[in-house]
Formats: structure tokens, C-alpha cells, sequence
């Protein structure tokens, strides 16, 4: 190894601390397309029970996964860097909608069971319990997204 | 002859100056500048590197190349659209080096 000298220490050290290619935009755009997932996920869960066995059903998962792929589409294009931890990050908050979203469909089977045994049947979800549902399994990938927009995600 | 209970080849260790710390490899000034560059990133385009570190498409190849075959750089080729892009990444081995090359210039720049 050649010598160096604290001088030339100090300067490298001052080149390598200086450079700053993660920028805001960066993180607006990852942030966003998080978030984004987390929505478009709550929103095909919620209108997903109220389409239950209906002939529309087809169409909503196709819709659902053709915006999924635009999402990640313009995530890709949009930013030429993946800021730090930001895809640990996403992929928790993912973990989190997945298991939100499970406990919900189980939830939600099991209230219609349970109606249906009342003798309520054919009764749907009240909106405002499909609302909620979907807040619930956005939940974890809006507070992802939030994350990594802040800058601070870990 | 120990210092406060230290012997042999960890009194080596503690006694060696810092600039046999620094590491080969990401000593060269345009390959720390990758490094750096990739450090704060999980992961970045090749020509947003390129512009940041303001070096040609062939520099910064020849210098990736040396990283990857260190171990210290992941290269990953895809495409984005139709357009095909590559896509640079710190190994986990390659920030550890990272780490300990700044560290070892901060100690030499404060002697």
C-alpha cells in the first residue's frame, strides 16, 4: 500500500463524503409507487367483496394486475437510483398489506358465515366495513411509502 | 514486551499504522468515488453513476469490472421498456470494505 499523507487523506474523504446521487426526487418517486401498491391493493380487496362471484370479477383482477404493472413500470422509468433501504423498506410494508390483507379475507368469511347461519344470507358487507378493510391492508405500505419519502426509512 | 496486558500479534494489530488498513482496491480515487457513490444507494442506474462520478461509459466499465471481479459490486442487466439498462450495487462484502477504507482515512487524516 502506498503512503499517504492526512492531507490527501482529508481529501479523499472529502470526495467520498461529497457526492450526493440519491436525491429527493428519487425518493418522491419510490415513496409514491409504494403507496400506490399499498391502494391499489386495500381498493381490489374492498370492491373484490362486493363482486364476489360476480361476472366482473375477471375483469377487476386483470384491471388489478395491468395497474400494478403500470405502477411499477413508472417506478422503473421514473428513477435511475433505488435510495437506501427503501427497498427493505417496501418489502416489510408489502409483508405487512399481504398479512393485513389474509386476516381480513378470513374476517370477512367469517362474518358472512356467521350471517348466514343468523339466517341473514345474501346480506353484502356495508361499505363502510369494505372501506376499512381496504384502509387496513393499505395501511402498512402507505407507512412504508411515507418512509421512504422521508429519507429516513430504517 | 506487552502493553497493558496486550501480546503477540494483537499488539501487532493495535500498533499497525492505519495506511495498511486502506484497501487496495477502493483506494484508487475513481473507484472510491463508485463506491461512495453506490454506498448510499441499494442500487443505481449505470448512467446516473456515470454523470454523478463524471467519467466516460468506458472508465466507469473498466473500473466496475474491477469491483465486481473484488466481489465488492453487483451488476445486474435489465430493461426497462424496451430499452435495456444496467444496474450497479454495493455487496455486502463491498461496503464492509467500504467501511473500514474510510474509517482507516479517517484515522490517517486526523494523525
Amino acid at each position: 500500500m502506498q503512503d499517504i499523507t492526512p492531507q490527501e487523506a482529508r481529501e479523499r474523504l472529502a470526495r467520498a463524503e461529497g457526492t450526493g446521487i440519491d436525491d429527493d426526487a428519487d425518493r418522491r418517486v419510490h415513496g409514491l409507487a409504494t403507496t400506490a401498491f399499498g391502494l391499489v391493493i386495500g381498493l381490489y380487496v374492498a370492491v373484490q367483496q362486493r363482486l364476489d362471484e360476480a361476472p366482473w370479477e375477471g375483469v377487476l383482477a386483470g384491471g388489478y394486475v395491468v395497474v400494478l404493472g403500470a405502477v411499477a413500470l413508472w417506478q422503473s422509468r421514473a428513477s435511475g437510483v433505488v435510495p437506501r433501504r427503501s427497498r427493505r423498506v417496501g418489502r416489510i410494508g408489502l409483508a405487512g398489506t399481504v398479512a393485513a390483507m389474509l386476516t381480513a379475507v378470513v374476517v370477512l368469511n367469517v362474518r358472512e358465515a356467521s350471517r348466514k347461519l343468523a339466517g341473514a344470507a345474501a346480506a353484502p358487507e356495508p361499505l363502510w366495513v369494505l372501506g376499512l378493510t381496504g384502509l387496513v391492508v393499505a395501511l402498512p405500505m402507505l407507512v412504508a411509502g411515507l418512509l421512504i419519502r422521508r429519507g429516513r426509512p430504517a | 514486551m506487552s502493553t497493558d496486558g496486550v501480546t503477540g500479534p494483537a499488539l501487532v494489530t493495535q500498533h499497525r499504522h492505519a495506511r495498511h488498513r486502506l484497501d487496495e482496491v477502493i483506494h484508487a480515487p475513481v473507484r472510491l468515488s463508485i463506491v461512495a457513490v453506490l454506498a448510499q444507494v441499494d442500487e443505481a442506474e449505470f448512467a446516473r453513476v456515470r454523470d454523478e462520478v463524471e467519467v466516460s461509459d468506458s472508465v466507469l466499465s473498466k473500473q466496475v469490472a474491477t469491483l465486481e471481479q473484488a466481489g465488492y459490486v453487483k451488476v445486474r442487466k435489465g430493461y426497462v421498456g424496451k430499452r435495456p439498462r444496467t444496474w450497479l450495487s454495493l455487496t455486502g462484502t463491498g461496503r464492509a470494505a467500504y467501511t473500514s477504507h474510510l474509517a482507516a482515512l479517517r484515522e490517517i487524516a486526523g494523525a
